[in-house]
């Protein structure tokens, strides 16, 4: 994807496996691969990307600060709101631009729903119930840095927790999460509900699971004037005003079997969130020419940390946690 | 050769259905010294979902197998696959405990030593093929599913996942050649399907329906198990591609003389929408393309 941005060349790639650092830049045909990522950012780079697993993110983006080099790094920003926060105020520091993918934002159906919201359809936004059912990661990746306590909250969590900030445009206030392990024997959270209070007395719940027997990443958004619902993964949106008559649920069928022809003559279905990354690598690029805004600005990217750091915290001491409010600078 | 073993039980009764089902096809033959049990851990499922080898079975198997023929190894084996790593389920599935109580050994057959052995495959002219499956009696374990390419997915298909390389997704183009040329380099001498809980559907084999289906398939032709699998889950054996081509092959009977509870009454609904597995399939096909096509423009 990156390569297929005009004007952008790519100087090179690490990995500390350096096999497939070999591979990859054979695959896409990038000059040079370094072993240690610090001899990359030595390299006069404009930006870099990081797709290292999260509990990296905090110190290679000091890393790449520190020698004025924008980021955009796969989500989470950090594993914890401390390095997070280290994190943004290098940024902030050394002027140089971090954004965080979260590639859903360019999902159609929820960027219409957030137009929707947005231009008051539905009223003042009371809550968001997100459901996101997603494989054990085994199915995506043979590292195992998921495999630590929070499990599923640190694995799509982020996800989730971006769109409850996106959505909720406030601080969160108090975060309460429960979670358990389905086998009792991985010793981790793979299922976990993560209920979120805003400042805006809007309230976020999340129910998310590795184990779920439906693969479902769906999103429920109820305001005073209506009520959306959203499925991520078919990419379908229905907007609902008092009561859903059958009539309303017959068009809704309608609207979805054509839908579904669409994406399936378009080559879109079975895709999922990657058909989404060309956007936002574009949108990146212009940001960081001026001529648009951050894809993902940095203050969603930091309450969603909190929201995750919080909730890990809340399903080991088994009671809701108030969040710190983020030093002022920062926002 | 074609006795085909069926018994109804449920967990709680397993090892009497597991005994039942392997008596009434004869028994496993020859008292082996070394044996090698083939489980299906193909996706992280838990196992009341009917994806994965239930421990419960296993056990039962096991124990069996011990106290009636009492064998020098008994070796239990999966292969890494392109979206499961098998040393992790088997853990959190609680095998470990069992393994070690009956002695057996944990085989990944990615990791193992393996040989290479020449066939007259469909496919393939030679496969690697870990050790100790050769020299071992291997006795497929297999689940009773149905399966979105292979429309079943019970003991011919569960060899085909010992094979060593963890990237089968790449055989998918021509699966059903691939399955028949792994029964052909591994040979498998007993064919145990577990179907208390069966998993039906289109979504198989990992997101299929649970279903209670309370029965074991057993014998020691595993094409002939399957194909008794197949009318199980009201599929006509001579429309399975695998199937029929295992039957042509030489590795068995599609005919199953079935010995106990006749599969009329024990048939299940296995919800399989047609439809949708062809849209799948067409769906699949028009990505693969396009993804094609934009990595040649690279």
């Amino acid at each position: 994807m990156l390569s297929s941005i005009e004007g952008l060349e790519l100087v090179g790639i690490a990995d500390k496996a350096a096999n497939r650092a070999r591979n990859l830049a054979k695959r896409f045909r990038i000059k040079n691969t370094y072993a240690d990522y610090l001899d990359l950012l030595d390299e006069g780079l404009d930006f870099a990307v990081l797709c290292t697993p999260s509990h990296l993110h905090g110190q290679m983006i000091v890393d790449c600060c520190d020698r004025g080099i924008h980021v955009l790094t796969e989500k989470p920003l950090a594993h914890d709101t401390e390095t997070a926060l280290a994190a943004a105020k290098a940024a902030k520091l050394q002027r140089v631009k971090l954004c965080v993918v979260q590639n859903y934002r360019y999902c159609p159906a929820l960027r219409k729903a957030k137009k929707i919201v947005d231009s008051g359809r539905l009223g003042k936004v009371l809550a968001m119930i997100i459901v996101a059912h997603t494989p054990h990661p085994m199915t995506w990746t043979h590292s195992r840095w998921l495999y630590t306590a929070g499990g599923v909250v640190d694995d799509f969590g982020p996800h989730v927790y971006d769109i409850m900030t996106w959505f909720g445009a406030s601080s969160p206030q108090v975060v309460f999460a429960l979670g358990d392990d389905v086998t009792q024997r991985m010793d981790l959270a793979n299922y976990a509900h993560v209920s979120v209070g805003f400042g805006n007395s809007m309230h976020a719940a999340a129910d998310l699971s590795w184990f779920s027997g439906s693969r479902v990443f769906a999103i429920n958004i109820y305001g005073t004037g209506g009520r959306l619902q959203i499925d991520v993964t078919s990419d379908s949106l229905e907007e609902v005003h008092g009561l859903a008559t059958p009539v309303t649920e017959v068009m809704s069928s309608w609207h979805q079997a054509l839908h579904t022809i669409r994406e399936a003559a378009l080559g879109r279905l079975l895709i999922g969130g990657i058909a989404y990354y060309d956007q936002l690598y574009d949108d990146f690029v212009r940001y960081l020419e001026n001529i648009a805004p951050a894809p993902v600005p940095l203050l969603d990217s930091l309450r969603a940390v909190q929201i995750m750091d919080y909730s890990r915290r809340s399903i080991v001491q088994g009671r809701a946690l108030r969040p710190l409010t983020l030093p002022e600078e920062l926002i | 050769m074609r006795t085909v073993g069926i018994a109804k039980t449920d967990y709680t009764h397993v090892y009497d259905g597991v005994a039942e089902a392997v008596e009434k096809a004869g028994g496993i033959s020859n008292t082996p010294d070394r044996i090698c049990i083939k489980v299906n851990l193909c996706d992280c499922r838990t196992p009341e979902t009917g994806a994965v080898t239930d421990p419960r079975f296993l056990e039962a198997l096991l124990s069996y197998i011990q106290s009636s023929l009492k064998p020098d190894r008994i070796f239990v084996a999966e292969s890494n696959a392109t979206s499961a790593r098998p040393d992790l389920i088997m853990k959190w599935l609680g095998y470990e405990k069992i393994l070690h109580r009956f002695k057996a050994t944990w085989i990944n057959g990615s990791r193992a030593l393996t040989r290479p052995v020449a066939i007259m495959g469909r496919h393939f002219k030679q496969l690697d093929v870990p050790e100790v499956v050769l020299d071992s009696y291997l006795i497929s374990l297999a689940k009773l599913k149905t399966h979105m390419l292979t429309t079943i997915s019970c003991g011919l298909k569960n060899i085909y996942g010992l094979l060593p390389y963890p990237r089968k997704v790449a055989f998918h183009p021509f699966l059903d050649d691939a399955i028949v040329d792994a029964n052909l380099a591994m040979h498998p001498r007993f064919s145990i399907v577990d179907g208390i809980i069966a998993q039906v559907g289109t979504q198989g084999p990992a997101y299929g329906v649970p279903i209670r289906a309370n029965v074991v398939v057993a014998g020691s032709d595993i094409v002939s198990v399957d194909a008794a699998c197949c009318k199980l889950l009201g599929f006509s054996p001579f429309f399975v591609g695998h199937l029929r081509k295992a039957h042509c092959s030489g590795l068995g009977s599609i005919r199953p003389e079935i010995v106990g509870h006749a599969l009329e009454g024990l048939t299940i609904n296995p919800e399989y929408r047609r439809v949708e597995k062809i849209a799948f399939s067409v769906a699949r096909m028009i990505r693969d393309a396009r993804s094609q096509s934009r990595a040649s423009q690279m």
